[in-house]
């Protein structure tokens, strides 16, 4: 549940516009790259996610 | 001339539209692409890659070359010359094993060109084609420069032109060409994991590949890809690293994928037809004697493609297609493992893949795309007559229109296989008779030499189109 709670922040903390590439890699595929990524992916996912929660408790601390 | 062909002026291949910073043209028989100042750009630099040189050398890429100025009316920065491909074909008309060839080329590149900083942008199976049965990658303005701390933008493509396909075909033995033909980017992966049953979760790469693929697009459906791709980046420099290992991982699942064909009536056709030994050798050498001068055979209905085989051994350049799944997959391995000049690809000549993708000339069908000198028609009139109902007259109109020499057979009403055939239709198809098909035959093609097999239930002509002659 706490996974969904964090994963759908650092989701619709993502919503922006649309920027075109050749081809659309998808969202969800990148994510699934770095989750099978080895350490190097753990370590970004990690770093991303840390971003994240730290990102909305700072937004928490503020108002 | 056969339309999608190029005239004597500069015509654009129709489907090369996608990218603003490249466009494939034909000059007479070059084949030609323009690019942007940018792709000009990054050629210059992949080109002097070591990984770029030998795979060029080992046949894995295209070979190309920048030419000095575009064709006269092109308005390109720069010009590149790639080597004709003999014949196009497409992935929905593949056998498994060479959507399978073709989709560990695709990864080996990518991951040789990683080793180097170059990215490929994409992993379209459209991007690898055929110098017989051995695969080549074309498209060369995919290769970038690597962005640090990148993904593969081409993971997601790559499975649903590759990897999706060939699961389903390992997994459940469903065949992939029709999905291919109607989806020409591939198969969703929303797809893939409702066909699969619960049983085929513990295979290798379902789980990820499939599953959670499926739940991470899902919860991303409204998330720009290209601001994840931004924070990925932002978030470390293990690009490179990531990208290998799933490769990687990809490349040994990819090989320990096997599909087990269930037996095929066709496959043990060579060890069950209703030839004798003698009918069988003369065939073969009335067949020899008449491809020799020919540069380019179809061979319709192949079978497991024994003719195939003996026409490349003439010097011949083969396309061998047939209906059958299994007998094409056979065939390819057999050309593959003996280096035979033969493209072996999966195709009904009673119901062809149409044109596809925009405007229908995106990906046009088999029959815009080859130039045979002979057509190779063994065995096979009884089928689409009997078999398949069409009226003997238009299989002759069809064969026609291709405007090559014939080496085709007509099998007696008396054979077996012709009785087994009448034996399950309520009509009697007086049309399928030897005379009339004599007569028809000759209202378009000039009979140049006929051999009556010794068994007397077969007989084999060659014929030349009458226009050529005239």
């Amino acid at each position: 549940m706490k996974f969904r709670v964090i994963g759908g922040s650092f989701l619709t903390l993502l919503l922006a516009p649309v920027a075109l590439a050749y081809v659309d890699p998808n969202a969800g595929s990148l994510i699934l790259q770095l989750i099978l990524g080895g350490l190097g992916g753990l370590l970004v996912t990690w770093k991303l996610f840390w971003h994240r929660i730290r990102g909305s408790r700072n937004k928490d601390t503020h108002r | 001339m056969k339309p999608g062909r190029p005239t004597a002026s500069v015509v654009y291949d129709p489907a090369s539209f996608r990218d603003r910073h490249g466009r494939v043209f034909y000059d007479g028989d070059r084949v030609l692409r323009g690019l942007s100042s940018r792709a000009l750009e990054n050629w210059r630099r992949v080109s002097s890659c070591r990984f770029f040189q030998e795979l060029v050398d080992e046949g894995k890429v295209v070979r190309t070359r920048e030419v000095a100025s575009p064709a006269e009316g092109v308005d390109w920065e720069g010009a590149l010359e790639h080597e004709r491909i003999p014949v196009i074909s497409y992935p929905y008309e593949w056998p498994f094993s060479m959507l399978k060839a073709a989709a560990s080329l695709q990864l080996e590149v990518t991951r040789r060109a990683l080793s180097e900083g170059i990215a490929l942008r994409d992993a379209s199976a459209y991007n690898i084609q055929w110098i017989g049965a051995r695969p080549v990658f074309i498209d060369i303005p995919s290769f970038e420069p690597l962005r640090a701390g990148g993904l593969w933008t081409g993971y997601r493509q790559f499975c649903e032109m590759f990897l999706y396909p060939l699961v389903l075909q390992a997994y459940r033995g469903i065949d992939f060409q029709p999905m291919l033909r109607g989806n020409p980017d591939g198969v969703p992966v929303a797809t893939v994991a409702r066909i699969l049953r619960v049983g085929d979760r513990l295979k290798k790469g379902v789980l990820t590949h499939v599953d959670l693929h499926a739940l991470l697009q899902r919860r991303s459906q409204r998330v720009a890809s290209m601001e994840v791709a931004s924070d990925i980046r932002e978030a470390g420099a293990h690009g490179t690293e990531i990208m290998d290992h799933n490769l990687r991982g990809l490349q040994g699942l990819i090989a320990g994928l096997r599909w087990n064909r269930s037996g095929s009536h066709w496959t043990a056709y060579e060890s069950t037809n209703t030839y004798s030994r003698d009918d069988a050798a003369l065939k073969e050498n009335f067949v020899r004697e008449h491809v020799r001068s020919a540069n380019v055979v179809l061979d319709l209905g192949c079978n497991t493609g024994r003719f195939s085989m003996t026409v490349a051994q003439e010097g011949c350049s083969v396309v061998a297609v047939d209906s059958d799944h299994a007998v094409v997959e056979r065939l390819f391995q057999d050309a593959s493992e003996r280096k035979a000049n033969v493209l072996p690809l999966v195709w009904d000549v009673a119901s062809p893949s149409p044109g596809i993708g925009w405007c229908g000339a995106e990906r046009p069908m088999l029959e815009r795309r080859i130039d045979p000198d002979l057509i190779l028609v063994l065995a096979l009139i009884h089928h689409l007559v009997v078999g398949r109902n069409i009226p003997l007259e238009e299989v002759i109109e069809y064969l026609a229109g291709y405007q090559a020499d014939l080496v085709i057979e007509f099998v007696e009403r008396d054979d077996p296989m012709v009785r087994t055939l009448l034996a399950g239709k309520d009509q009697e198809f007086a049309d399928y008779d030897r005379s009339r098909f004599e007569s028809i035959l000759e209202r378009t093609f000039v009979v140049t030499a006929v051999l009556p097999l010794p068994s007397g239930l077969r007989r084999l002509y060659h014929c030349r189109p009458k226009r050529r002659e005239s």
